[in-house]
C-alpha cells in the first residue's frame, strides 16, 4: 500500500516538474521581450530601484551618505510617479512578460492613490535629502509605498 | 481550468489511500510539554504574535480589521480556506477554550473536539515554538478585546474538504518536535534558526514540498510554494550570496522590505514584512540574517 502511494507520488512529481520546467522555461523570457507600455513601465521600475538601491546602501554603510545622489534619485522617482505612472498601466497592458496583476484594474483607484502617494513622498524625499537625520523618515515613507503597492498589485519573483 | 486525467486518476489514488490509512485511525503523533514553573505574560505574548505573524492571516484587510477576529479566505490550488475569530469571544472566537487546547492547536495540529487541522495554519513549524512562548502568546490572547463575528466557512474541494485526510497527512508527515539548539553555533545563530524554523515558519513558504504536502528536512529553504499556490525563492546561504545578499542586506530587508539591488519585496513576502519581521527587535532580525546567511562570527 505504501508503496503504490509511492509510486504514485513519484509519477505524479515528475509530472509537476515538468510542468514547473516548462513555465520556468516561459518565464526565462519574460522582461527581454517586452514591448511598449510595458517595457516603459519596468525601465522606469528600474531606475526607481537603481535609485532605492543607492539609497540603502547609504543606509547600511556600504557607501557613504551623498545627499546629492539622493536629491537626483528622488527626482527620478517624482518625474514618473503620479498621472505618469498611471498612463504606464492603460486598461488590460498585461503581456506574457509582465509581472503586473489583474488587480491593478479591480481596484484602480487604489492603484492611482498609491502612484499619487508615491510622487508626494518623492517630493518629500527631496525636500530631506540634505541631511541623513531627515532623509532616514522620508525614505521609510517612500518605501513603504513602493511595497504597499507591490504587495497588492504585482506578481511575486519566482526565483 | 481542465486537469490531465492521469493527474486526476493520481490524486484519487493518493487519496483513496490516505482514506484507507486514516479510517485505520492511527494515533496521529502529538507531543507533551512540561509546564511546570511556565506562567504567561501577555506583554511578551504580544511580541512573539508578530515572531509567528499570526496578525497576517487572522486579521481581515491588511492588517485594519479588528485585531485577530478571522482573516480574509487563503486561496489554494484545492480552494479557500479562512483562518479564524481568535479573540476571547466564548461564541464566535476561543474564549472557552483552555491554555492546553491552545497548546494542542498549536504544537500538535489538534483541534478541542480531536480532529486534525489544515497545515495551512503552519502548526507544522510552530510546533517546534517554545513551551514559555506558547505560554506568553496565550497570555496576550486573552487580553485582546473579544468580538462576535463568525469565521468565514472554508470553501475546499472534495476530498480535500474532508477534515479526517487532515488525520492521516500528520500520521504520515508530522513529526511534533521542541527546536533544539545546535551546540556546534552560539546564541545568536541559534535565535535566528529558531525564529526562521518555528514561530517565523519561514519555511512553509520557503521549503519545497513533496506531492502530498510533505516537506523534506534536507532541502529546507531551497525554495517553495506560497499558500497561493506562486512560487516562492530559495533563500539558503548559497542562494542569497549569488543573488548578492551580504551582511546587512537580509536584517534590512526584514524591516524596509528593499533587496540589495533596491527592489521592493511584495506579494505574500510584503505580508510577512508588514505584520511580522519589521515589528521585531533589531536583534532579532540580525539574529536570523546571521542564520540565513551563515555568517561567522556570530557563533559567540
Ligand atoms: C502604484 C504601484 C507601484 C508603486 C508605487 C511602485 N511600483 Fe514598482 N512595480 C509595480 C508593478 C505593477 C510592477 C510590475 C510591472 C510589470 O512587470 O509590468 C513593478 C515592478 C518593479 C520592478 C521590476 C522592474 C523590472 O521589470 O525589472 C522594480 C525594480 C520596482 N518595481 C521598484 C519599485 C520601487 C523601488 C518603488 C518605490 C520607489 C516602486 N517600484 C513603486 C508597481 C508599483
Ligand atoms: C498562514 C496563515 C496562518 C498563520 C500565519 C496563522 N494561522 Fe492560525 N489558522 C490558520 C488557518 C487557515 C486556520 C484554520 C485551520 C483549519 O480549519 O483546519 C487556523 C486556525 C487557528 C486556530 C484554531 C482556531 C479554531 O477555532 O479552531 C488557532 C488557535 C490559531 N490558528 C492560532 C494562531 C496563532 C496564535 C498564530 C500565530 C502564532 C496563527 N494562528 C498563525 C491560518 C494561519
Ligand atoms: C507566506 C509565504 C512566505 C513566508 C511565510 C515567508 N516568505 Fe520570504 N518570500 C516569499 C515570497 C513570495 C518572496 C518573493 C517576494 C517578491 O519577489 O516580491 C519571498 C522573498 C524573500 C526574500 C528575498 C529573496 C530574494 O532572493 O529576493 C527573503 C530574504 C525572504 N523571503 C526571507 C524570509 C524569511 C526570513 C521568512 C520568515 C521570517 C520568510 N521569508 C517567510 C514568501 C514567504
Amino acid at each position: 500500500m505504501k508503496k503504490a502511494t509511492k509510486t504514485i507520488g513519484i509519477t505524479l512529481g515528475v509530472c509537476i516538474v515538468a510542468g514547473g520546467a516548462l513555465f520556468g522555461a516561459v518565464q526565462l523570457q519574460a522582461h527581454e521581450g517586452a514591448m511598449g507600455v510595458t517595457k516603459e513601465r519596468m525601465d522606469a521600475m528600474k531606475s526607481f530601484g537603481e535609485a532605492v538601491g543607492a539609497m540603502s546602501d547609504m543606509i547600511k554603510g556600504k557607501i557613504a551618505y551623498d545627499g546629492a545622489r539622493v536629491k537626483q534619485g528622488a527626482e527620478t522617482i517624482k518625474t514618473h510617479a503620479g498621472e505618469k505612472l498611471i498612463a504606464f498601466f492603460p486598461e488590460g497592458s498585461m503581456d506574457d512578460h509582465t509581472e503586473a496583476l489583474p488587480a491593478i484594474w479591480l481596484d484602480f483607484e487604489k492603484f492611482s492613490n498609491l502612484a499619487a502617494e508615491l510622487q508626494i513622498n518623492a517630493v518629500a524625499l527631496e525636500a530631506a535629502s540634505e541631511s541623513q537625520d531627515t532623509f532616514m523618515p522620508a525614505f521609510i515613507d517612500l518605501t513603504n509605498t513602493c511595497t504597499a503597492c507591490h504587495t497588492k498589485f504585482r506578481e511575486e519573483q519566482e526565483d | 481550468m481542465k486537469k490531465p486525467p492521469i493527474i486526476l486518476a493520481a490524486a484519487f489514488s493518493v487519496v483513496a489511500g490516505l482514506v484507507t490509512l486514516s479510517i485505520l485511525f492511527l494515533a496521529p503523533p502529538a507531543q507533551v510539554r512540561d509546564w511546570s514553573g511556565v506562567t504567561g505574560d501577555a506583554e511578551r505574548g504580544q511580541y512573539v504574535s508578530r515572531l509567528g505573524g499570526c496578525v497576517a492571516c487572522h486579521t481581515l484587510a491588511e492588517g485594519a480589521g479588528p485585531l485577530l477576529s478571522g482573516g480574509a479566505p487563503i486561496m489554494t490550488p484545492f480552494g479557500s480556506i479562512a483562518a479564524p475569530n481568535i479573540t476571547p469571544d466564548r461564541a464566535y472566537g476561543i474564549g472557552s477554550w483552555t491554555r492546553d487546547d491552545f497548546a494542542a492547536a498549536l504544537l500538535n495540529g489538534a483541534a478541542p473536539d480531536g480532529s486534525s487541522y489544515y497545515p495551512v495554519f503552519p502548526y507544522p513549524s510552530y510546533a517546534r515554538m517554545s513551551t514559555q512562548d506558547v505560554a506568553d502568546l496565550w497570555a496576550y490572547l486573552q487580553t485582546i478585546p473579544p468580538i462576535s463575528t463568525p469565521s468565514q466557512e472554508h470553501d475546499l474541494t472534495w476530498p480535500f474538504s474532508q477534515r479526517v485526510l487532515m488525520r492521516a497527512w500528520k500520521t504520515l508527515f508530522f513529526t511534533p518536535v521542541e527546536f533544539q539548539p545546535d551546540p556546534k553555533h552560539g546564541a545568536k545563530w541559534n535565535r535566528g534558526a529558531y525564529i526562521v524554523s518555528g514561530p517565523g515558519h519561514c519555511g512553509e513558504c520557503h521549503s519545497p514540498r513533496g506531492i502530498l504536502g510533505n516537506s523534506d528536512a534536507a532541502r529546507a529553504l531551497e525554495g517553495g510554494m506560497g499558500p497561493n499556490g506562486k512560487k516562492v525563492p530559495s533563500i539558503t546561504a548559497q542562494a542569497l550570496a549569488q543573488a548578492g545578499w551580504t551582511r546587512g542586506d537580509v536584517a534590512f530587508a526584514l524591516f524596509l522590505s528593499i533587496t540589495p539591488d533596491g527592489d521592493s519585496l511584495g506579494g505574500a513576502m510584503g505580508e510577512v514584512i508588514r505584520d511580522g519581521a519589521r515589528h521585531l527587535t533589531p536583534e532579532d532580525r540580525e539574529a536570523i540574517e546571521a542564520y540565513l546567511l551563515d555568517l561567522p562570527g556570530t557563533d559567540d
